[in-house]
C-alpha cells in the first residue's frame, strides 16, 4: 500500500487529467460549431462570453434544466443504463495515456498518467471494445424504429473497424516489443524520423480511418445519418441522457486523437530534445493531439457520407486484409532483426 | 504495480459516480410536465405503428459473429507480438535463423489461418451487403385496368374516332398489366 503522499499525488493527477479531458470535450463542442461556421462562411456562436467562448457552459446548464422524456414503450432499465455505458468507457481509456514523461510532484517521481500499468495497449483495446454497448443498448431499448436502425448500423460499423484498429496497434507492438504505452513512446524518442508514422505508414492510415469509424464521425456517421434516421440511436434521448451520449462521443474523439499521437507521433516526446521538462512535453502532446482533433472537424465539414454497403466493403474487404498483411510484414521484418533489440 | 490496476478500478468508479451524479442532479433540477403525447415513441409526428422490437436483418448477426471470431483470434496474436523482438534479440539477431525464424513461422501460420477464415467468409458472400435477388421476379398484384382519358387531340377529332382510340388504349394497357 502506498503512503499518503503518493495517494494525494495520484488524486491530483487523476483530477487534472479527468478535468482536462472534460474541458477538451467541452471545448470541442464549441470548436465544432466555430470551425463549421468558418468553413461555411458564417460567424458561429458569438453571444455567450467573448467570441462565444462560454457557449459550452451555457449548453451544459441548459442540459440540466431540460425536461426529460422516457418513452412509454421503452425498456426502462436499459434506456437509463445506455448513456452511462456510452460515456464511461470513452473516459476510461484516458487512464493509461502518458501525457508527459517523468514529473516530480511533492517529491514523488511519477509519470503524468493516471495508471502506469504495463499492458496498457491491451487495456486500450479491451476498453475500446466496450464502447459499442452504449450504442446498441441505447438503440434497442428506445423501441423506436430510427433508434433500432441507427444502433444496428453503428454497432456493425464499430465492430468492423475495430479489427483493423487492433491489428494496427498489433504491428506497433511487434515493432516496439512492449505493450506499455510509455515504452512505445520512449521508443520514438529522439529525432522526428524516429516516430512510428514513418516506419508504419500503412498502420497509421488504417488506424486513422478506424478512429473516425470508431467515434461515429463523418464520413462514417451512420449512427446518426440525419437525413435518414433523424438522430439515429439517440433519437429518443433528451436532456442529461442526451448530454451523456454527446459527452461520450467527444471524449472518445479526444481519446482517439491522443492514442494516434501516442502510437504514431511520438506521444509526449519532443523532437531533438530528449530531456525536455514535463510542461514542454505536455505542450508537445497537446499540439500533436489538437492536430488530429482539428482533422476530425475538418473532415466532418468537408467530406460527404459513405453508403452503408461501401462502409462494410471498405472495412472488411480493404482494411482488414491490408491490416493482416501489415502485421505479417512487420513480423517478418522483426524476425530479421530490423527493429533492433 | 497492483496499486496501478487498482487505480484503474477507482477511476472507473469515479467515472460512474460522476455520470450518475449528473443524472441525479438533472432529475432534481428539471421540470416534470409529463403529457401522454410526450411519452409516445417518435415517428415523425405520426402515431407509431407497431413495435420496433421486430426481427432485424440477419446480416448484422453474421457481422457480429465474424467479428467475435476474429477478435478472439487477434487476441491470441498479442503474446506473439510481444515476444517477437525479444526472441530475435536473445539469439543474437542472426538474420532469418534460430528462434527468430521459428517465431516468424508460428506467427505466419496463425495469420494465414486468419486470412483463410476471411477468404471463406468472403467467398460465402457474407461480406457483400448489396445482394442480388435470386428469387422469382416481383409480381405486382393484378389491378383493374385504369380508364385512360382521351387527350385534347383525340377529343378535337371526330367523336367516334376518339372513342375508338380510347378503347384501344384501354385494352393495350390491360395487356401490359397482364404481361407484367
Amino acid at each position: 500500500m502506498p503512503d499518503s503522499t503518493t495517494l494525494l499525488v495520484w488524486l491530483l493527477k487523476a483530477g487534472l487529467i479527468y478535468g482536462g479531458m472534460l474541458g477538451v470535450a467541452a471545448g470541442m463542442t464549441l470548436a465544432e460549431r466555430k470551425v463549421s461556421a468558418w468553413i461555411q462562411w458564417r460567424i458561429g456562436p458569438n453571444r455567450v462570453g467573448p467570441f462565444g467562448t462560454l457557449q459550452p457552459i451555457a449548453d451544459g446548464i441548459k442540459f440540466f434544466f431540460k425536461e426529460e422524456v422516457v418513452p412509454r414503450d421503452a425498456n426502462p432499465v436499459l434506456f437509463r443504463l445506455a448513456p452511462m455505458l456510452a460515456a464511461v468507457p470513452a473516459m476510461l481509456t484516458v487512464a493509461v495515456i502518458p501525457f508527459a514523461g517523468d514529473i516530480s510532484i511533492a517529491g514523488v517521481q511519477t509519470t503524468l498518467s493516471i495508471a502506469d500499468i504495463d499492458m496498457s495497449a491491451l487495456y486500450v483495446v479491451a476498453i475500446g471494445g466496450l464502447g459499442v454497448y452504449g450504442v446498441i443498448l441505447g438503440g434497442w431499448s428506445s423501441n423506436s424504429k430510427y433508434s433500432l436502425l441507427g444502433g444496428l448500423r453503428a454497432s456493425a460499423q464499430m465492430v468492423s473497424y475495430e479489427l483493423s484498429m487492433i491489428l494496427a496497434i498489433l504491428s506497433i507492438v511487434v515493432m516496439s516489443g512492449s505493450l506499455d504505452l510509455r515504452e512505445i513512446v520512449a521508443g520514438q524518442a529522439g529525432a522526428i524520423w524516429q516516430w512510428n508514422i514513418w516506419s508504419q505508414p500503412l498502420a497509421f492510415v488504417l488506424f486513422l480511418v478506424a478512429t473516425f469509424a470508431e467515434t461515429n464521425r463523418h464520413p462514417f456517421d451512420f449512427a446518426e445519418c440525419e437525413p435518414e434516421l433523424v438522430g439515429g440511436f439517440h433519437t429518443e434521448y433528451s436532456s442529461m441522457k442526451f448530454a451523456l451520449f454527446f459527452l461520450g462521443e467527444y471524449c472518445a474523439m479526444f481519446v482517439m486523437a491522443s492514442l494516434t499521437t501516442t502510437f504514431f507521433l511520438g506521444g509526449s516526446e519532443v523532437p531533438f530534445w530528449a530531456d525536455a521538462p514535463w510542461f514542454v512535453q505536455l505542450g508537445a502532446f497537446a499540439a500533436k493531439t489538437s492536430l488530429f482533433l482539428f482533422l476530425f472537424l475538418l473532415v466532418r465539414w468537408t467530406l460527404p457520407r459513405f453508403r452503408f454497403d461501401q462502409l462494410m466493403a471498405i472495412g472488411w474487404k480493404v482494411m482488414l486484409p491490408l491490416a493482416l498483411a501489415n502485421v505479417f510484414l512487420t513480423g517478418a521484418l522483426a524476425s530479421l532483426g530490423v527493429y533492433g533489440s | 504495480m497492483y496499486f496501478d490496476y487498482l487505480s484503474v478500478l477507482v477511476f472507473a468508479a469515479v467515472g460512474f459516480v460522476f455520470v450518475f451524479a449528473n443524472m441525479i442532479l438533472a432529475s432534481i433540477l428539471r421540470p416534470k410536465r409529463k403529457s401522454s403525447e410526450g411519452l409516445e415513441t417518435y415517428e415523425c409526428g405520426e402515431e407509431a405503428i407497431g413495435d420496433a422490437w421486430v426481427q432485424f436483418d440477419i446480416r448484422y448477426y453474421t457481422v457480429a459473429l465474424v467479428y467475435v471470431v476474429f477478435a478472439v483470434e487477434i487476441a491470441f496474436l498479442f503474446p506473439w507480438a510481444l515476444v517477437m523482438k525479444d526472441a530475435v534479440a536473445d539469439t543474437g539477431a542472426a538474420a532469418g535463423s534460430g528462434i527468430g525464424a521459428f517465431v516468424l513461422v508460428e506467427g505466419v501460420l496463425f495469420i494465414v489461418i486468419l486470412f483463410l477464415g476471411l477468404a471463406y467468409v468472403w467467398a460465402k458472400g457474407d461480406l457483400d451487403w448489396v445482394l442480388a435477388w435470386t428469387g422469382s421476379p416481383y409480381q405486382p398484384p393484378t389491378q383493374r385496368p385504369r380508364l385512360k382519358l382521351p387527350s385534347v387531340q383525340e377529343l378535337s377529332a371526330e367523336p367516334e374516332a376518339a372513342e375508338e382510340a380510347a378503347g384501344e388504349d384501354e385494352s393495350s394497357g390491360s395487356d401490359e398489366d397482364a404481361a407484367a
